[in-house]
């Protein structure tokens, strides 16, 4: 058994890689740091959630095409920001956007596909814009851009997934009160309460 | 205590492997200069996983053609292998006539790719079939970009487009599989989804692109 045992000590080191967490490259490397970006600002949070709680509400084909436009939209929103171009009012249009939405479904409001679409698209802009904006130099940037979007996408599917509750009895008025909850938090935000 | 021990013994053999897998350093094998054939095929058929603006257009070719027909997207395959044997001469004309060629317009392929899956129109054959073969001329192209041409011989470059060919077409099967196991409704939502997620992902790299910090 000691020669196994030696045999799995000599293993692991002759087979083990240098070790990588003192690259010089700082925090904003790359997957991990592009994944909790979104994650770990709930203004952030609550706008994504929001975008699949409505899109499950207004059924197909929003329900698909709400957490299409958002992560596109807002990629390209963050490609202004990598860039260095301007966008105004990019905080208060960031916390409006959870209010807006918030308030859509909580009043279960069932706006046109389009209208719903430009909605969402043009909050999606000031989500990625402050996004790219924070990230001018990325060490691994299609790594960060992976964990970034994948982080949104997980986000919008956590919304609908909540969303499809509207199928339940009753569910439709908790997923409302969702709505409502996001829409108090974006106004905490938006009145800098948070 | 003996059967602790057997326990152990038994529980040894696995952990050496497991420890062993988990530490074993990952393959260098995108060097493409060098070594014997064989060597220069394996290493030009896995360049392309190497370089991130042709795994992205990759991906998106393969998004593309499994939700165009999960059934006939082999027919798309005559442009898709006309396109990339085509790059690695492209590649080399390029080269040679001193243009220099960014990994943007593989990028841009990628997102156009995706905006097409992500809108899910019907589109023709013929415009798939020559959207392919451009994306495997542009995926050859920047993967012998981010590895030099001047590396190229005839076993790279055969590697490298039997490479982008298996990938694609691997990613298409890969993609087509969620549309035979789920029902159509969600597998095709799903895949939409992950189209704008690859395209929201090309979008960025371009954008990290053309400021100079990438590529």
């Amino acid at each position: 058994m000691k020669k196994t045992l030696s045999l799995s000590i000599l293993l692991v080191i002759c087979a083990a890689t240098p070790g990588l967490a003192h690259t010089g490259l700082g925090p904003e490397g790359g997957f991990t740091s592009g994944f909790f970006h979104p994650i770990f600002g709930w203004d952030h949070v609550i706008a994504m959630i929001a975008v699949g709680l409505w899109g499950a509400f207004l059924g197909a084909p929003a329900i698909w095409v709400l957490p299409v436009v958002f992560p596109l939209v807002m990629a390209f929103g963050g490609a202004l920001g990598v860039m260095g171009v301007p966008v105004p009012a990019v905080e208060t249009g960031i916390a409006l956007s959870g209010v807006i939405l918030g308030l859509a479904v909580a009043f279960a409001v069932r706006a046109p596909l389009w209208i719903a679409g430009i909605l969402v698209a043009v909050f999606a802009v000031f989500h990625g814009h402050a996004h790219g904006t924070e990230l001018p130099e990325a060490a691994n940037p299609f790594a960060y851009a992976a964990g970034f979007v994948i982080a949104t996408g997980l986000l919008h599917l956590a919304g609908i997934g909540f969303g499809l509750l509207v199928r339940a009895p009753g569910g439709q008025w908790l997923v409302r009160a969702g709505g409502g909850v996001i829409a108090c938090i974006g106004a905490a935000f938006l009145f800098g309460y948070a | 205590m003996m059967a602790g021990q057997c326990r152990l013994r038994q529980s040894a053999l696995p952990a050496s492997l497991a420890a062993w897998l988990l530490a074993c350093t990952p393959g260098h094998a995108h060097g493409l200069a060098g070594g014997s054939p064989l060597d220069e095929l394996a290493a030009g058929f896995g360049a392309p996983l190497d370089v991130a603006a042709a795994l992205l257009l990759i991906a998106a070719a393969g998004i593309c053609a499994a939700l165009w027909d999960s059934n006939r997207f082999t027919r798309l395959g005559w442009g898709l292998l006309a396109g990339t044997a085509a790059g690695p001469l492209m590649a080399w004309l390029l080269a040679r006539s001193g243009i220099a060629i960014p990994h943007w317009p593989a990028l841009a392929l990628g997102i156009a790719l995706a905006l097409m899956t992500a809108l899910a129109r019907r589109w023709s054959a013929a415009l798939m079939r020559s959207l392919l073969a451009a994306a495997g001329c542009l995926a050859v192209i920047a993967t012998l970009l981010d590895h030099a041409v001047g590396d190229l011989t005839f076993f790279t470059g055969a590697g490298l487009v039997l490479g982008v060919v298996f990938f694609t077409a691997a990613s298409a099967a890969a993609f087509s599989l969620p549309q035979m196991l789920l029902p159509p409704g969600i597998a095709r939502l799903g895949l939409r989804i992950v189209a704008s997620w690859t395209g929201a992902i090309a979008i960025l790299l371009l954008a990290f692109t053309l400021r100079g910090a990438v590529g």
